[in-house]
């Protein structure tokens, strides 16, 4: 029997990095999960997701969030997915993301689904949001990139591919 | 090659319990998925869900959690508090014969940092009143996680209401 959810790629950062890339995602699936469990290695880090190094406007998110009391929404149009839209990552707490793109490797544009958990006990958020990426091509890379500093060791990113048959 | 996806444990009610618990947790996967179809027997359309991990009662969980109930949302954040939340699935004079439905993500639950924890929650009912839920928990403790014990907040889990953990392996 064919393995419905699988492994693609994982990357456990055994010294601290700027980036974390996928690269040469197979199209033989149907669609893709990604997770991003870890730290920064200091306070106002922002990271934030491009398919196909593309850094072209072409990221469309729609958020709706809670922190504290408050809850919210927003919208945005930019060159990346920012993945810390309320709560950036510091060298403290683990933040958790992940994301299920959908038809990656269809000739539509791309749908995907974010849950984020940046809980810092006393402050903090939770995040789900969706995101089109309006392109046509198979997306084949991932770079899951920051503003500044660098990915904390022991941070793990792990793609997984899903089958539909 | 390996399974990645591998259920561990199920438990199908067949009398009401006030919680479901799963010990005895293999540290051999990466991260760990929780399922719930749910009913409790609190006399009200909900039913909170409470959340231990490694049985601690210690105040050393926090949770932010957002919810809508078909009249209004709410988001709220508490700290230091004894236990995780799951939010609200189906209470006992929810519609007949429906259950609710949750999930609970743990990743690298066997790590050496804090473990961050996400629920997923939804109740169904055919009224006015539902709810649907995403909490983000914190459980501050470097310990790897070997149990987990899903509590009907002082109600009960009634016949039916099933659980399943699942393990996930990232290579």
């Amino acid at each position: 029997m064919a393995t419905t959810y699988e492994p693609i790629a994982t990357t456990t950062l055994t010294s601290s990095a700027s980036s974390i890339d996928f690269n040469s995602i197979p199209n033989t699936y149907d669609d893709l999960r990604l997770t991003l469990v870890g730290k920064a290695t200091a306070v106002g880090t922002a990271p934030r997701l491009r398919f196909n190094n593309d850094t072209s406007l072409s990221y469309s998110s729609v958020y709706v969030s809670g922190y504290g009391s408050v809850y919210t929404q927003a919208q945005s149009n930019l060159s990346s997915i920012p993945l810390a839209w309320w709560t950036n990552w510091d060298n403290t707490y683990v933040h958790f993301h992940s994301f299920d793109i959908l038809g990656y490797s269809s000739s539509n544009y791309k749908t995907l689904f974010q849950i984020a958990n940046a809980n810092h006990i006393t402050t903090g958020s939770l995040v789900h949001s969706v995101h089109l990426y309006r392109n046509l091509s198979a997306i084949n890379s991932i770079q899951l990139q920051l503003n500044a500093n660098a990915y904390d060791v022991g941070t793990v990113a792990t793609l997984y591919g899903i089958k539909a048959a | 090659m390996a399974n990645t996806y591998t259920l561990i444990a199920s438990n199908t009610l067949t009398s009401s319990t006030a919680s479901v618990t799963f010990s005895g947790i293999p540290n051999t996967y990466t991260d760990l998925v929780l399922r719930a179809s749910a009913r409790g027997s609190n006399a009200g359309v909900n039913n909170a869900i409470r959340i231990y991990l490694n049985g601690s009662t210690s105040a050393i969980y926090s949770y932010i959690f957002i919810r809508g109930d078909g009249t209004s949302a709410i988001s709220s954040l508490s700290s230091s508090t004894t236990n995780g939340w799951g939010e609200i699935t189906n209470g006992d004079t929810s519609t007949s014969n429906t259950f609710g439905s949750f999930e609970i993500y743990i990743p690298s639950y066997s790590s050496s940092t804090n473990k961050p924890f996400s629920v997923d929650t939804a109740s169904e009912n055919n009224g006015t009143t539902a709810y649907r839920s995403a909490v983000a928990n914190l459980f501050a403790s470097t310990s790897v996680i070997t149990s987990i014990n899903i509590d009907a907040n002082g109600t009960n889990w009634l016949s039916g209401s099933s659980f399943f953990l699942y393990g996930i392996k990232n290579s």
